[in-house]
């Protein structure tokens, strides 16, 4: 069953006895490490992400129903996700979309996290590197980081979401994609010396 | 000359994809989708519940109703036999 392809399972729930959680379990594992990275990265939580993950998917089996096969599964299921670490986001306070639209924010000292460097150069995986990396990042760079190239939305749409313009979204991104190499390049450059 | 609202966004080249970001995953936990199913159930079951208190109380309603109605009209056959 896992072999099939989304839309045969989403069929399969749809039609299949209420009660019956198989086929969605099916979904959910194919999905889950993806979800759960996303709304880790969204949030800068791997507890809130672990929370955010299973109410994604108790929101998605019960909104499956209206599910209408416009869009792909995983497009769907994307949406929901953004959806809900967003709303996550926005009641925990936790982000600075806000000020995404502020003149000046753009030179905020504490969009500059050299200091934190240091922490990735203490990992000796790609992975954790990664992960880091984009840990250390504030929210401003690495929400629009993550909505674009984790989830491949097009910048207009991280502009809606976020509710700032288009120019804020590209500038952004610039500076996070820029951030995130740095940070990523002077890992992999001294992995071997902080094995050592 | 580009459109007046385009100038600002095409200046700004936001620069290449992180690549790796696009398939990084997290490790999972075997846990999660035991949550994921126990939540469901719960939430089913939490409905189930609800739908059966409401249809309940409208069966009990009825039975009240037809049971009103079955006195009036036994007092009135009554009433009607003693004349």
């Amino acid at each position: 069953m896992s072999d099939l392809p989304d839309e045969v399972l989403v069929e399969a729930v749809r039609k299949g006895p209420a009660d019956d959680l198989r086929v969605f379990e099916v979904l959910a594992e194919r999905y889950q490490a993806r979800i759960l990275a996303n709304c880790h990265y969204l949030t800068r939580s791997r507890d809130a992400a672990e929370d955010l993950a299973q109410e994604v998917f108790v929101k998605a089996f019960f909104a499956l129903p209206t599910f209408e096969g416009r869009a792909q599964f995983r497009t769907w299921l994307q949406a929901l996700k953004i959806n809900h670490c967003l709303t996550f986001l926005r009641r925990s306070r936790r982000h600075t979309m806000v000020s995404l639209s502020e003149p000046g924010v753009e030179d905020e000292p504490e969009l500059h996290v050299e200091s934190t460097a240091e922490s990735v150069l203490a990992s000796g995986d790609d992975q954790e590197c990664i992960a880091r990396a984009l840990d250390s990042m504030r929210d401003t760079l690495r929400i629009p980081l993550v909505l674009s190239d984790m989830d491949g939305l097009p910048d207009r749409e991280i502009a809606d979401r976020l509710g700032i313009g288009l120019s804020a979204v590209k500038m952004r991104l610039k500076r996070a994609r820029e951030e995130f190499r740095r940070l990523y390049a002077a890992a992999d450059t001294e992995r071997p010396v902080a094995g050592s | 000359l580009p459109a007046p609202d385009g100038p600002a966004d095409d200046e700004v080249d936001p620069g290449e994809p992180i690549e790796a970001l696009s398939y990084l995953d997290e490790p999972v936990s075997s846990s999660l989708l035991q949550r994921v199913r126990g939540s469901i159930q719960r939430r089913m079951l939490a409905a189930q519940l609800v739908e059966l208190s409401s249809v309940g109380a409208l069966v009990a309603l009825r039975e009240y109703m037809r049971l009103m109605l079955e006195t009036i009209n036994r007092d009135d056959g009554g009433t009607g036999g003693s004349r």
